[in-house]
């Protein structure tokens, strides 16, 4: 690998070749079936969370996935509801890529990655009834909650769908409302200061994403730069019964049926781990 | 209304909070409701290199602030102006979900004037004149709140060990310390119940191997002998802040 041309005896170290020719350099090492930070091809990166550390929050989960990092922080305020469906509450999912977690990230208005992932994670929310929107009614035609779920990404290193979405799903299941009762006279409402209600999840729909490099290698859990290199990414959404939720083919090149049939059994069992890892996270809190 | 995010109703607010009938059974004797004496400041947790792709990087912690900073630079300065001297640049941001009533993502005024004082306390520490035609960006959020004024003097402590970390050249590390009045006597490290019940707020940062102030800041009621008095005091605070800052760099080596 450190010889490109013996020729002119011009020799290239490793670093160096990565930076050339990155391409080439993550051939040499996928025909080894391995990929140069040491995972096989469809090994995903290690997942950790931490739940409720954020207090003014009232659910949150940090979420470390190899030099990954997201916070999800649930913030619950009080609106009216909207006119057509008076006893429907909200959920106002964003995903912020501020310029602190990599230098891709310009300050100011959200960038086209940052719109793409909040949208599509608010069209989950509406299509896939993760939370029944019935059960934030406070009281009918007055007053509904309002849960902010916002995703502040402090280190950016690819993935970002998967992380967002996962600490979502955290922070959601550990959500503590406090319990309140609508004053009809002031029009006011009211909350206790302990905060226990939980909110029940209708399904817990978790994401695996995968991309395509030189049209044949799947590689799971993308870093920043493999993704740079990739022209293709697959994220398949499944829920706990192991249904499909969503399915995307971002761009990029023609895959074969076969090829994405491949990712699936994966895929679930990759869904399968966080879910496991949520759970046994709850049982320690 | 940002067409770029995806919007909530027009108007939220905050349920009201009953107020609990129990009586507090704090005893009066103390000065300070979460019985810290008047000196105590919460201890410290700093962790640099948190940020793979950032050029420096710290994580703050001390009890419920939280908070990370990135620092990118020196990189080329994205102004056409050509400067003999580097500049700072300084983004310092609430998370919506850090305080107790939700922030939005633009930054309002007083996120913008703490970005501003955090460029202003390290002006003076930073070698500029090393770094022409080049700006040295720094990125802060704050991910947890508890007490504004403890809040910016972590962030400027935490910057400290961000750039540091990214190996730009300073003739000291920035230790900055919080201070507010309660009843006459001058506590340090206010949280944010302390800071609601006063109106007066005081922040210095200092170098303190050189010994220099950078940055004062003293607003509301303070009599003029307490501010001066409060000068020390913070002083004091900022030295024992600086062991804490020694340790995390001799540590992370």
């Amino acid at each position: 690998m450190a010889e490109v041309s013996n020729k002119d005896s011009f020799v290239l170290d490793a670093n160096t070749f990565a930076k050339l020719h990155p391409k080439e350099f993550y051939r040499k090492f996928l025909t080894n079936n391995i990929r140069p930070d040491g995972r096989l091809l469809k090994k995903f990166r290690k997942t950790s969370i931490n739940l409720n550390s954020i207090k003014s929050a009232e659910g949150s989960c940090v979420l470390k996935m190899g030099k990954t990092s997201v916070v999800c922080g649930i913030k619950a305020e009080v609106a009216e509801p909207r006119v057509d469906d008076p006893r429907k509450g909200y959920i106002v999912p964003n995903v912020e890529l501020s310029p602190i977690c990599s230098s891709l990230f310009k300050p100011g208005p959200p960038g086209e990655l940052a719109q793409s992932i909040s949208e599509r994670i608010d069209k989950l929310f509406k299509q896939c009834k993760i939370i029944d929107l019935d059960k934030l009614c406070i009281s009918e035609k007055n007053a509904v909650w309002v849960l902010y779920v916002d995703v502040i990404c402090i280190s950016y290193d690819g993935n970002i769908f998967d992380a967002a979405l996962f600490s979502i799903i955290s922070a959601l299941k550990n959500l503590k409302l406090p319990e309140v009762t609508f004053i009809e006279e002031e029009g006011k409402v009211e909350a206790s200061e302990e905060k226990t209600i939980s909110l029940e999840l209708l399904s817990t729909p978790l994401s695996a994403t995968y991309v395509v490099f030189d049209k044949k290698y799947i590689l799971a859990d993308p870093n920043e730069e493999e993704e740079n290199l990739s022209s293709t990414s697959l994220t398949f959404i499944y829920n706990e019964q192991h249904k499909l939720c969503g399915i995307s083919k971002l761009g990029g090149i023609p895959l074969s049926k076969e090829l994405i049939q491949d990712c699936t059994e994966s895929a679930i069992e990759r869904t399968d781990n966080l879910r496991q890892l949520l759970d046994s996270t709850m049982k320690n809190l | 209304m940002d067409k770029r995010r995806i919007n909530g109703p027009e108007i939220s607010v905050k349920p009201i909070e009953k107020k609990s009938t129990q009586p507090k059974n704090n005893k009066d004797d103390g000065i300070r409701k979460n019985n810290r004496s008047v000196d105590n400041i919460r201890p410290i947790f700093i962790k640099p290199n948190v940020i793979k792709k950032a050029n420096g990087s710290a994580y703050y912690e001390a009890e419920n602030i939280k908070i990370i900073c990135g620092v990118y630079g020196p990189r080329s300065s994205k102004r056409s102006m050509v400067s003999d001297e580097g500049t700072i640049y300084c983004e310092f941001k609430f998370a919506p979900f850090s305080c107790n009533k939700r922030c939005g993502y633009i930054r309002n005024a007083q996120e913008r004037e703490y970005s501003l004082i955090i460029q202003q306390a390290f002006l003076p520490a930073i070698r500029l004149n090393l770094y022409p035609k080049s700006s040295i960006d720094i990125y802060v959020t704050v991910l947890e709140n508890d007490g504004t004024t403890a809040c910016l003097a972590a962030a400027i402590t935490c910057i400290s060990i961000a750039l540091t970390d990214a190996g730009i050249q300073m003739y000291d590390l920035v230790a900055a310390a919080s201070a507010t009045c309660i009843k006459g006597n001058i506590c340090l490290d206010p949280d944010a119940s302390e800071e609601n019940d006063t109106n007066s707020k005081f922040m210095l940062s200092y170098m303190p191997s050189l010994k220099q102030v950078t940055h004062v800041l003293c607003t509301g009621k303070m009599e003029a002998e307490q501010s001066i008095e409060a000068i020390g005091i913070c002083i004091d605070a900022c030295n024992s802040i600086k062991t804490v800052m020694d340790h995390c760099l001799i540590n992370s080596h």
